[in-house]
């Protein structure tokens, strides 16, 4: 059915050839016709049309399937509870359906419902679809159809249950977090003026701080979240964001400064292709700058994790990355 | 059933008997001393030390020597880590690698020196003992000197050079009153930048009402480029901790704070240690040696803001609040943590405190001048020989700073300009050089000495450029509460940062010094007042270079980005090509073996091809000037602007 604004075109074709008018309610039948895998009687036509278009009466239905019968695009399929099915005349011009299936002699496999092909270099055997072919067809296709949904109900409740255990081990991590940050808290005494010694604890721990973490601080201190990103955004050794497995920390003191930390830094952004304060998007690396490491001998100096690095060129750059992964 | 014994220590006696007893442990034993300063960690000197230890396990079955490891803190000449000495002979090594350590242990079990690592003059003469090498001879190491000497994790080698008697004898022979005097007569000036007497402000907490009252060490060291007291709390903690404890006992506070920054894990760790260890040998806790004197400290640290260093900041972010400054109409001093007098000192004051009582004012006043007694602890780095920690008597010159402990300018340069006092702090230049440093000299010319951070600069370094990395600085940690340093600081940037594109203009210069007077004379705390001082010494001393930025859009000293460009020299590239594979964003084309030429529509300036290209060609240069020249056929050829308007 992907192929449907070309099948209507085809279909505007033959209309305009035999001196009909296209009109809106015409086109409409067809695409539902078209869009449709099953058969359709009259009445589930004008179901389906009257919610995108509720002008269309059941009259308009009927004079308009008659037209379509008259000019070869549409046939009469059987009937069920005493009413006419319709469907789709397959026409040679328009392009198979994608879920057609090619009719191959083969095993019908019950548990699966799909066919084991016997032969397979018989492949693309075309059998017209007539009245008793149509039914066996339309037997295989249910199957197939079926077993597909039955495939795609099983892929979701395997989903779900794997969306519903990854949930419950993030509560796990979730509660053994508060456990964590717990004794963090009661090792500074639950004291309210030792919130910064706290995230710090704590951000030593993760490495960052999340917000879970931190609305559980909130509750247990009684400080207000605001309170808490009011320090957590002056100080600069917070991190509010997960940081890459290593760390890139270049010196921009002073005398790195002058001695070419600026060049330094800027080899390094173009080599990890971020900028300073972000991480690389497989989470290896974050690069910072920072005021001073004390080693201005050295300078300047790159500090990976806890190994220190003197100016090292493009070139070392790369050796020295490669390290670390 | 194991009886635990206790280490208390109560009396001076005990104390003395105890350091005679640690001294005579060394007796027959020598002592191998490896610097773990950070400077020296950088150069892998852990890894040496390990290596030095299996060594000296395997050769302990060979000698009947004792032979000692320690691990020490910083020694101060950075320039030549790892350092390495042997007491009690004092042979000072430098440059130790790990391909030295089998001769090092051989040669010391059988009481030999290893030349190749020995100081060199110029005349290639080696230099021995530690004290005669040029680096350190004309210091004056007070306080630094016990570095080398002691393990800062062992409280028993504090012990060993003398450490606490001072403690003992304020708490035991002196009254508080007496300590306090003792401290004011000896003129001790607050070491972290303010100058301001430690005796008087002493007083001043003793005296304000209010109880309990509390003492503090500010160890939130900020300053880019400075790192002495991350020496002396990594190297020596318990100096400080005894200052902390006999400047207690002098005020009559019993509670103390060290603030401490978490980007210095090592002091944290060492510091802490510290502490446990001086509880255990009841330098701390009740009845401190037996004098009834009850005294207890808290660690907290620093989560990276510079402006937390400032006093009433500090006492801010101990409280758990966000560490902002306050208007200081009413100090610290009578209310400060909680509303309470509280004492604040920065790390260095409090590790004199110790060296006064037990040699006395006359003593202490009899080193450096008039006004400014000690010593200073300096970190001189930047473009000098010899980079490290310095610590000399106030008086001395900077001329001999640099020259005669700093070893001159590094590769023969002509020196420019040396910038003092960090942040707060403004630059020096050649003509000045003679000035004594003393906390009143230096900020009668305009900079200030501040917590001692000394950064030589050559003809290389671009005074604007300075300029505007200082003001940024500032801005960054800029606090935000007041108007003049938060919108001032930045409009002084935008102001900057359009000089260095060329794009400055004449009214630039009146506007950058309104603004800098503006911040003087209005900004809340001392981090706005003294941010325009670097943007007025560079006025002040190098006009012209922000002239030749102005108006003719050059950098004389090739630095500022968007005036530079880097140019190839035809006839001195071999087309070997090694530039570009080095250069990030490929601006580099050639031909091999014929000339390449740098594509400046491209070139990021980043430097990587200067540091490759082989010394022979030396084919690749930095050029100033020719943006005009570009702008200058632009106009020809387009009638453009003008941009030296």
């Amino acid at each position: 059915m992907k192929n449907n604004k070309r099948d209507i075109d085809i279909y505007k074709q033959k209309i305009k050839k035999s001196g009909f008018r296209i009109t809106e309610t015409r086109m409409v039948i067809l695409d539902i016709l078209l869009k449709s895998p099953d058969k359709l009687n009259a009445e589930e036509l004008f179901f389906l049309s009257h919610k995108k278009y509720p002008k269309i009466g059941m009259a308009t239905i009927y004079r308009t399937l008659r037209l379509l019968e008259k000019e070869g695009l549409v046939t009469k399929v059987g009937f069920e509870n005493n009413k006419a099915k319709y469907k789709i005349k397959e026409s040679p011009e328009i392009n198979p359906k994608k879920n057609d299936f090619k009719l191959v002699p083969g095993n019908l496999d019950k548990n699966t419902g799909k066919i084991n092909i016997k032969d397979k270099s018989i492949s693309n055997i075309n059998y017209a679809p007539g009245i008793g072919y149509a039914s066996a067809f339309e037997s295989f296709k249910d199957m197939e159809r079926i077993s597909a949904i039955q495939n795609q109900l099983a892929g979701w409740l395997g989903d779900l249950n794997k969306i519903k255990r990854e949930k419950e081990l993030a509560l796990e991590d979730v509660i053994k977090d508060f456990g964590k940050v717990d004794k963090i808290v009661i090792y500074h005494e639950n004291q309210r003026s030792n919130l910064i010694q706290i995230l710090l604890d704590v951000q030593n721990e993760y490495r960052w701080l999340p917000k879970h973490v931190l609305l559980y601080i909130s509750n247990r201190l009684d400080i207000p979240l605001s309170n808490i990103y009011d320090i957590t955004t002056f100080y600069k050794y917070f991190n509010l964001e997960p940081q890459g497995r290593h760390s890139i920390i270049v010196c921009m003191g002073t005398a790195c400064h002058i001695r070419g930390a600026m060049n330094l830094l800027q080899r390094i952004v173009n080599t990890l292709k971020i900028k300073p304060g972000d991480t690389t998007s497989d989470y290896n690396f974050t690069l910072n700058t920072v005021n001073c490491l004390g080693c201005c001998a050295l300078g300047p100096v790159m500090m990976v994790d806890n190994k220190y690095f003197s100016n090292p060129s493009t070139g070392m750059l790369k050796k020295i990355l490669k390290q670390f992964y | 059933m194991t009886v635990k014994i206790s280490n208390r220590i109560d009396s001076l006696e005990n104390l003395k008997e105890k350091a005679n007893e640690f001294k005579r442990q060394l007796d027959d034993s020598v002592v191998i001393s490896i610097c773990s300063g950070t400077g020296c960690m950088a150069y892998s000197s852990d890894v040496i030390y390990c290596g030095l230890q299996k060594e000296i396990e395997k050769s302990s079955s060979k000698t009947a020597k004792k032979i000692i490891l320690k691990r020490t803190g910083c020694h101060g000449y950075c320039e030549r880590g790892p350092i390495v000495v042997i007491y009690p002979q004092e042979i000072c090594y430098l440059g130790v690698r790990e391909k030295d350590i089998p001769e090092i242990v051989e040669k010391t079990i059988k009481g030999e020196i290893v030349e190749s690592l020995l100081y060199k003059d110029e005349e290639g003469n080696p230099i021995v003992k530690e004290t005669d090498i040029p680096f350190y001879k004309f210091q004056k190491r007070i306080i630094l000197s016990n570095n080398s000497k002691i393990d800062p994790q062992s409280i028993d080698d504090y012990i060993r050079i003398g450490g606490y008697q001072s403690l003992a004898k304020a708490t035991s022979q002196m009254s508080p009153e007496e300590v306090l005097q003792e401290v004011k007569k000896a003129n001790l000036r607050g070491r972290g930048g303010g100058g301001f007497p430690a005796g008087v402000k002493w007083e001043t907490t003793k005296n304000a009402p209010g109880e309990p009252k509390y003492v503090i060490v500010n160890a939130d060291e900020g300053d880019p480029g400075a790192y002495m007291d991350r020496s002396i709390l990594e190297g020596n903690p318990h100096s400080i901790l005894e200052g902390l404890v006999i400047g207690a006992f002098a005020i009559g506070s019993n509670k103390g704070f060290v603030y401490v920054r978490q980007e210095y894990p090592q002091a944290v760790k060492n510091i802490k240690k510290a502490i446990g260890q001086a509880k255990e040998y009841g330098f701390l806790g009740k009845n401190i040696l037996n004098s009834g004197f009850d005294f207890d400290v808290e660690i907290h640290r620093g989560a990276g803001a510079f402006v937390s260093g400032e006093s009433s900041a500090l006492t801010a972010a101990i409280e758990g609040n966000v560490g902002e400054p306050r208007l200081k109409y009413i100090r610290t001093a009578v209310s400060g943590l909680w509303g309470r007098p509280t004492n604040l000192n920065n790390v260095e004051t409090w590790a004199n405190v110790p060296l006064i009582i037990k040699n006395g004012a006359d003593w202490f006043k009899s080193i450096g001048t008039k006004n400014s007694s000690g010593t200073k602890i300096f970190s001189l780095v930047g473009k000098v020989n010899n980079t490290g920690l310095v610590e000399v008597p106030m008086g001395i010159t900077i001329r001999d700073i640099i020259y005669k402990i700093g070893g001159g300018i590094k590769g023969n340069k002509e020196f420019k300009a040396v910038q003092t006092g960090g942040p707060s702090g403004g630059v020096i230049p050649e003509q000045l050089l003679d000035l004594p440093v003393d906390f009143d000299e230096l900020t009668k010319a305009g900079s200030m000495m501040g917590s001692g951070g000394m950064i030589v600069m050559d003809e290389s370094d671009c005074m604007v450029n300075v300029a505007h990395y200082f003001l940024k600085f500032s801005a960054d940690e800029s606090c935000g509460k007041c108007v003049p340093c938060r919108e001032g600081l930045r409009q002084m940037i935008y102001i900057y940062e359009r000089i260095m594109e060329g794009k400055g203009r004449e009214e630039d210069l009146i506007l950058l010094a309104d603004l800098s007077l503006l911040l003087k004379e209005a900004s809340l705390c001392a981090l706005g007042t003294t941010a325009p001082n670097i943007v007025l010494t560079t006025l002040k001393y190098f006009k012209e270079e922000y002239e030749a930025h102005i108006y003719y859009n050059i950098c004389p000293a090739k630095v500022c980005v968007p005036l530079i460009s880097y140019v190839i020299d035809e006839n001195k590239c071999a087309g070997c090509g090694i530039c570009v594979k080095a250069c990030p964003v490929d601006a580099i084309r050639g031909e091999s073996k014929k000339p390449h030429i740098i594509d400046s529509e491209i070139c990021i300036k980043c430097g990587s091809c200067i540091e490759v290209c082989p010394e022979k060609y030396s084919a690749i240069e930095k050029k100033t000037g020719l943006v005009l020249e570009k702008a200058k056929q632009k106009k020809e050829t387009e009638g453009g602007v003008d941009l030296s308007k």
